[in-house]
């Protein structure tokens, strides 16, 4: 699109010389062609360069002696008309796999010295020249108007025009000329501009701008032939600007085809477009053309749009900055995303709502008021009464000693102890001089799971007050939460709830007058099991696909723009006002204990787990660490379904383990259940009873898990893959003797080598089954059959 | 850095605190299978090969070694049952995805494996298939910073991809994506200038690139804060600029530094180049810049710049204000106004105007004190608009020299005081060095064909910084190797910063660091790629030589070129003033007992001025006899008719500039 300013202004051009021409292809760095214009003359002259001349002069400051040489006498001073101007790069110009290979060498009579000048510059100019079919460009004679002279590429000509109102400061008319003779935005890169600017009518040190158009700032840039007057000389003979137009060169990349190439293969037409240009900058401006964003303003897109195109992208690049790969990589990561209007997969609605929640202790307990997120109810409850203790009569360190000494553990991954990993952040910061960040991770969940989500629906200012506090304590001056736009509910109510805490000041600047100031923004998540990862979390937060970085630098060093920064999640911050308010010492007294009293296990507080399958009530189930899976099932799930018999439990979501029965007794704490094969992770209690195929439920985990894979390390790529093919062959029968080994050593080496702990945990399922329920592999081995009461192979 | 003693197979060994643990098995000479990777990428730790097992606090776990940092006494073990077993596994999963190409088939025998039971519908028998080893979409990103390719894809469907499996238009072609990919998955070609040996030139290319990747961070930060890394580097020399040339060092020079250009004004990482692949990318740019002065104040516009000779100009006029010079930066560009002649000029205006020779009847009213921003400012405006003193300024330093010379009444001290302060050789200002202590530099100065411009021979450097021209005939020879060697580079359409402004991590160790022989084997190789000839430094040197001779003979024709141009005024060689003398009266002092066995004691500092400047003004004049004979030029800095003949350049035309020379003698 041209501005009418600019058309305007060209159609008050006069050509005053038009040559078409053929552009001499380069053959081995030289056209070996010299292009000479004559400004008082109004001609063109295009020379052959003779072979003496190529040995003798090499090229770029060579050529431009010895053409000179020609030209001028030994009266020519710097306002003759038979001084000239010459240009030429070199035979090596032009080049892009060598860096610093474009220059332009230009020499003259310089008003300075009487003697003969010469400046090397960057910018297109030089090595377009040569693109042009030129190795060197001789400006001689004097015009008496202002003129312009274009080397048209794509059109095969070169005119002198008489452009009379165009600017003479560079980084206007270099502006202009670039708008002016680009077809499009993507054409402006094909552009090079010569021009010197005002002071070089008046004063003779005058420089020679030469353009490149920065495509990623949207600016011509500007670089100087600087010494000597070049610009006064040029400006004497009324040049106001030299433009080259140059052809679209399409670079020769290619890549070998991929076995799933086709999916990736997009119809020529492009989808109707329903997300105007304005819709689209709205939703980047909402978003405040934040890189840290970009996630947001793809899912928005999509589900405006309905599929992300290509403009789509170009905006968010345009506005943000980030790459367009990085954006293509980040469609291509999450099925949220299709390319093409049918789509490959449509948007996912918002999950049924969470179940019903069977028993609380600390945490669940004020859960269920009408309206959560209201400010006023939560704060009667003693909501921000933590934050104001800790504002009020805490240090941070006092804090951090508080949390360390409560023995809370981390509730999302193995349990890592909260406290440490708080110091260490605070200790980090403090020796890097830098803000810490502070973040809560909402994403981790697995198909169904519902706890994350249930709590922040039920108590987001709890969630909210935690993460102030932490904030405070590590010296954090910003918040973030991360949590999947499909969590409709939950991002609600943390949106309002973020709003109505600012309103009270709880966020934002000097918080509760204490001059602390922090504040909390939400990052909207596109959904994957992965992002539980909090270093993918990290990246999805920076514009990149929720991958894992490996890294044994922790992120409590650096982690978020390279500062230190704490990730937990949802429930873990949960936690801290209950600790501060009740104190330490209440929370480490949470614990189950056996019939002699003596505490379970060693871990401390209460944790929440959803139960589900073949009970007689499911829902969420809050208990204190310790608590045996048996008093879980039987206590508050009613026991097993009535009639059912039961099989196997499996714990921890989609990389969790089975368990027998004859496990029941086992304590629900981070050690006992690594011993036993299964983990925390998304807190889902399964119960399965003898009637379900075990295989089946087996590798419906390992085609999940199979999917989830980020893909970027060789084990869990490849291996989960092969994971879920072996097990699909035993499940339907056609196993073979040797499987069940193969798979043990396939997913010890997948949790043994992984990048990330979901590879770390993903062999779970399939090493759990085989330790405990091995005769149900050999069975379907053996027999081709199902052992389990469904009786048959599905 | 804190040394860490770690047990590898249970050998002691002693490691820097924060090595990665795979350089410290190489240099076991243990090997490790490894594929992602790369001796000049990033650790990025994705393949999972190079597992070993590491003891810490008693703890057994696996660890990729590429990107393991030795922070704590560990002990490896790179052998262990767990280790093989977990190995072999991984070189199965590949070698049945891949199996036919060479580099995965390598790594399975190297991992004792020859058969996969990995086969599925995704094995690809492409012996050049892509097997995500990452080295081009890092390539990209660090040794171009680019960012075109990335990953595309989740799980098994991962794979390279420009967006929407399209070739971006905005890939530079710069190579290296294809350089790096140990398949030959990826192709690409740089042959617009169709040259003879594309990958000859690429190879060579790419060593370099790897160097900005690897090296420039801890060398010149050309990327981070582009020329201006050396403001401080000259300050802590006394090489910088300060108030016309009348110091080199300055307490406020954090305040122009490459520190606060990096910190508040430089947007970081991008890949500003200012031609296409240029690794270097030292075109910075402050963005959003608001102006304050001048007919676009109030507008945000972008400053190419400040480079370190617009920062030295600024010290040079007393500006310890960034945001000055980059106002300064932005007009003299858009006006075009050349930054070095301006800067120079109007700090010889302003030493005028402290000297109380030039008043405000003379400037038009503009206070010209050092330091004076606005009236800078000012200045550009007036050349802008043709009028006022800024239209004299613009006439440069020999231009105001005569001017003041005929309309102010000077006395003949004042006339001689401008002399020494106007810095300024054959009529073009000199730019931003204070080259008092260097010789060589002085030489460079004033020797240079076109006017004291250091692009044609840059020595402060090797002289004052690194030392590696300490005698007197190692700077001789420097001043004839490297102005050739210098002007090579404008023959070719090359950039000479990425010769010397990052350089190999062995290049101290070689005979003539100062010529950075490896870089320029790569430019000899260069040239061969692309022209199929190939050079040595006597080719390169007579290549330069005709040029460098044919432009004195073309200054000769014009009535220059001779030896009375080619002085540096005195502010260029030694103290002109007492407060200069003064403030470094220890060097100068010292410099009077032991090189001219003169004993300061009692001596005034004029008279010890006068006998400093004798010497440095022989030695100047001694030299350039020598560097004149040395490049085959008569007494008089003109080129013999001998000498055009060993160039082959001794065609009548030329001929006859020497023979007119000489009758007008
Ligand atoms: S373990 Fe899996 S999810 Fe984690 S980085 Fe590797 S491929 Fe990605
Ligand atoms: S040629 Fe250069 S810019 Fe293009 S994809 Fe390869 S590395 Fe990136
Ligand atoms: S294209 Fe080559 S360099 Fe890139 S990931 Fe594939 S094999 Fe590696
Ligand atoms: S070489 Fe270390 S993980 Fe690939």
């Amino acid at each position: 699109m041209i501005h009418n300013r600019i058309l305007e202004m060209r159609r008050k051009h006069v050509v005053l010389a038009e040559l078409s021409y053929e552009p001499t292809p380069l053959l081995h760095g030289y056209t070996d062609k010299v292009l000479r214009v004559d400004a008082t003359t109004n001609t063109f002259r295009i020379v052959d360069v003779p072979p003496t001349m190529k040995e003798l002069w090499t090229g770029g400051k060579g050529y431009d002696l010895w053409l000179m040489f020609q030209e001028i006498n030994k009266n020519t001073r710097w306002d003759s008309p038979e001084n000239v101007i010459c240009f030429s790069s070199g035979p090596l110009g032009g080049t892009a796999s060598f860096p610093g290979s474009g220059k332009t060498l230009c020499t003259t009579v310089s008003p300075a010295t009487g003697s003969i000048m010469d400046a090397n510059v960057g910018g297109y100019f030089g090595p377009y020249l040569k693109f042009a079919g030129f190795d060197a460009l001789v400006l001689a004679g004097k015009a008496d108007e202002e003129i312009i002279v274009v080397i048209d590429v794509p059109n095969g000509k070169i005119t002198i025009e008489k452009a009379p109102d165009e600017a003479v400061d560079a980084h206007v008319v270099c502006e202009e000329l670039t708008e002016m003779y680009a077809d499009n935005e993507d054409d402006k890169r094909n552009i090079a501009v010569v021009a010197a600017g005002s002071a070089s009518d008046h004063i003779w040190m005058g420089v020679l701008n030469f353009s490149f158009y920065d495509w990623r700032r949207k600016v011509a840039r500007i670089k100087q032939a600087g010494r000597g007057g070049m610009g006064a000389v040029f400006r004497n003979k009324k040049f106001k600007a030299l433009v080259i137009k140059n052809k679209f060169f399409t670079p020769s990349w290619t890549i070998a085809e991929q076995p799933f190439a086709d999916e990736f293969k997009f119809p020529e037409v492009t989808p109707e477009r329903v997300l105007d240009k304005q819709g689209m900058q709205d939703i980047i401006s909402r978003w405040n053309s934040s890189r840290d964003h970009v996630v947001e303003m793809l899912l928005e897109a999509q589900a405006r749009q309905g599929c992300i195109t290509r403009d789509i992208i170009d905006d968010i690049t345009n506005a943000t900055g980030t790459p367009k790969s990085h954006l293509y990589h980040i469609v291509t990561f999450y099925p949220v995303f299709s390319l093409t209007p049918t789509g490959r997969q449509t948007v996912t609605g918002e999950p049924p709502a969470g179940i019903p929640i069977l028993h609380g202790e600390t945490i669940l307990s004020s859960f269920g008021a009408p309206d959560p997120e209201n400010i006023n109810n939560a704060m009667k409850q003693g909501a921000y009464d933590a934050l104001a203790k800790t504002c009020k009569t805490m240090t941070p360190d006092a804090i951090i000693q508080a949390i360390t000494e409560s023995g809370l553990r981390g509730r999302g991954g193995s349990g890592f102890p909260t406290g440490i990993k708080w110091r260490t952040a605070a200790d980090a910061a403090a020796q890097q001089k830098k803000a810490a960040h502070v973040v809560c991770n909402a994403d981790d969940s697995g198909p169904g799971a519902s706890i994350d989500r249930t709590i922040i629906e039920s108590n987001p200012h709890g969630v909210i007050e935690g993460i102030i506090i932490g904030a405070r304590a590590v010296g954090a001056t910003e918040g973030h939460i991360f949590i999947r736009k499909e969590y409709k509910t939950a991002l609600d109510r943390l949106e309002k709830a973020l709003v109505l805490a600012r309103s009270k000041g709880f966020l934002g600047p000097n918080i509760l007058g204490i001059g602390f100031d922090f504040d909390i923004r939400i990052h909207q998540g596109a959904g994957a099991f992965v992002n539980g990862e909090a270093t993918a979390v990290i990246q999805s937060m920076s514009g990149r696909a929720g991958e894992p970085v490996a890294r044994y630098v922790h992120l409590t060093e650096t982690g978020f723009k390279g500062a230190p920064t704490v990730v937990n999640n949802v429930e873990t911050w949960v936690n801290i006002p209950a600790i501060i308010s009740r104190g330490a010492a209440w929370f480490a007294g949470i614990g189950a204990v056996d019939a002699a009293g003596k505490r379970i296990g060693t871990s401390t507080g209460t944790k929440v787990f959803a139960l589900s399958g073949a009970v007689n009530r499911a829902g969420l189930v809050e208990v204190p660490m310790g608590t045996t899976l048996r008093t879980l099932i039987e206590t508050y799930g009613g026991g097993v379904a009535a009639g059912k018999r039961l099989q196997a439990v499996h714990i921890g979501g989609p990389s969790g383990g089975f368990l027998p029965p004859e496990k029941l007794d086992m304590p629900l704490d981070f050690e006992p259940m690594a011993e036993a094969g299964c983990i925390m992770g998304t807190g889902d209690i399964l119960v399965i009873d003898s009637s379900a195929c075990l295989i089946s439920l087996v590798a419906s985990f390992t085609k999940y898990l199979a999917a989830e894979s980020c893909g970027k390390c060789t084990p869990c790529r490849e291996g989960l893959q092969q994971i879920h093919a072996v097990v699909q062959r035993i499940r339907d029968g056609k196993g073979t003797d040797t499987d069940p080994v193969f798979l043990e050593e396939l997913a010890d080496t997948i949790r043994h080598t992984s990048l990330c702990s979901f590879g770390g945990t993903a062999g779970n399922p399939v090493l759990s089954s085989l330790r405990y329920f091995r005769d149900r592999y050999d069975k379907h081995i053996k027999t081709g059959k199902c052992p389990s009461d469904h009786a048959e192979v599905r | 850095m804190a040394k860490i003693d770690i047990f590898v197979n249970d050998q002691p060994v002693s490691v820097k605190e924060g090595t990665l643990l795979l350089k410290v098995l190489e240099a076991q000479k243990i090997s490790v299978p490894t594929l992602c990777h790369h001796k000049d990428l990033k650790p990025e730790g994705s393949c999972r090969l190079c597992s070993v097992e590491v003891e810490v606090d008693e703890q057994r776990e696996m660890v990729t070694s590429c990107n393991y940092p030795v922070r704590e006494p560990i002990r490896v073990w790179t052998e262990t049952e767990t280790v093989i077993k977990h190995r072999r596994m991984l070189a199965e999963m590949l070698l049945g995805r891949w199996p036919n190409v060479p580099a995965i088939k390598k790594i399975a025998r190297q991992c004792g494996v020859t058969e996969s039971r990995f086969t599925s519908d995704l094995t690809d028998p492409n012996p050049k298939a892509c097997i995500l080893c990452t080295h081009c979409v890092r390539a990209c990103a660090e040794f171009a910073q680019e960012h075109i390719i990335d990953f595309a894809g989740r799980g098994i469907k991962r794979h390279v991809a420009m967006p929407f499996e399209k070739v971006d238009p905005h890939c530079i072609g710069c190579t290296s994506c294809a350089y790096v990919c140990p398949t030959g998955a990826l192709r690409i070609v740089d042959d617009l200038n169709n040259p003879v040996n594309p990958t000859l030139i690429r190879n060579h290319g790419m060593k370099v690139n790897a160097e900005m990747a690897t090296l420039d961070a801890h060398q010149c930060r050309m990327r981070e804060v582009g020329t201006a890394n050396i403001v401080s580097v000259m300050n802590a020399y006394d090489l910088l600029p300060v108030m016309n040339y009348r110091f080199g060092t300055h307490e406020e020079v954090y305040k122009i530094d490459g520190g606060i250009l990096k910190e508040k004004y430089f947007t970081q990482n991008m890949p500003d180049g200012c031609w296409k692949g240029c690794s270097m990318a030292c075109a910075k740019t402050i963005d959003n810049f608001e102006l304050r002065t001048g007919p676009y104040k109030g507008q945000l516009v972008t400053v190419d710049g400040p480079e370190y000779e617009t920062a030295g100009g600024g010290s040079n006029m007393g500006l310890f204000d960034m945001d000055a010079i980059a106002e300064f930066n932005f007009y003299c560009d858009t006006y075009g106004i050349d930054t070095i002649s301006g800067a120079t000029c109007i700090a010889f205006v302003m030493e005028a105007y402290e000297a109380g020779i030039i008043d405000k009847t003379v400037t038009g009213g503009l206070d010209l004190h050092f330091g004076q921003s606005g009236s800078v400012l000012e200045l550009l405006h007036q050349m802008s608009r043709g009028e006022g003193f800024g239209v004299d300024v613009g006439h440069g330093i020999r231009w105001l020299k005569k001017h003041w010379g005929e309309t102010l009444n000077l006395t003949d001290e004042q006339k001689a005081f401008l002399q020494d302060i106007g810095m300024e050789v054959k009529g073009l200002e000199v730019s931003e060095y204070m080259c008092k202590e260097s010789l060589a530099q002085q030489l460079g100065y004033g020797m240079a064909v076109k006017g004291p411009q250091h692009d044609e021979a840059w020595l402060i450097f090797m002289d004052m910084v690194n030392n590696e021209i300490p005698t007197y005939e190692d700077k001789a020879q420097a001043l004839y190797y490297f102005p050739l060697w210098r002007t090579w580079f404008g023959l070719y359409g090359l950039c000479k910063l990425c010769w010397n402004d990052v350089t190999p991590a062995d290049n101290k160790m070689t005979a003539e660091p100062q010529k950075v022989p490896d870089h320029v084997n790569n430019y000899f190789k260069f040239v061969e790629g692309m022209t199929g000839r190939k050079l040595n430094e006597e080719i390169m040197l007579n290549e330069s030589a005709r040029v460098h001779n044919l432009q004195r003979l073309m200054c000769l024709m014009l009535g220059k070129g001779r030896r009375n141009e080619d002085y540096m005024p005195y502010r260029g060689i030694g103290p002109v003033t007492k407060v200069e003398y003064e403030s470094r009266q220890e060097r100068y002092d010292k410099q009077l007992k032991e090189v001219l066995g003169i004993d300061p004691a009692g001596k005034t500092t004029e008279q010890k001025m006068a006998l400093i400047r004798e010497y440095r003004e022989e030695q100047y004049d001694k030299t350039l006899d020598v560097v004149y004979k040395r490049r085959g030029w008569d007494p008089n800095g003109v080129p013999t008719v001998e000498r055009l003949k060993e160039l082959g350049i001794d065609m009548p035309e030329l001929v006859a500039i020497v023979e007119e020379y000489k009758r007008s003698l």
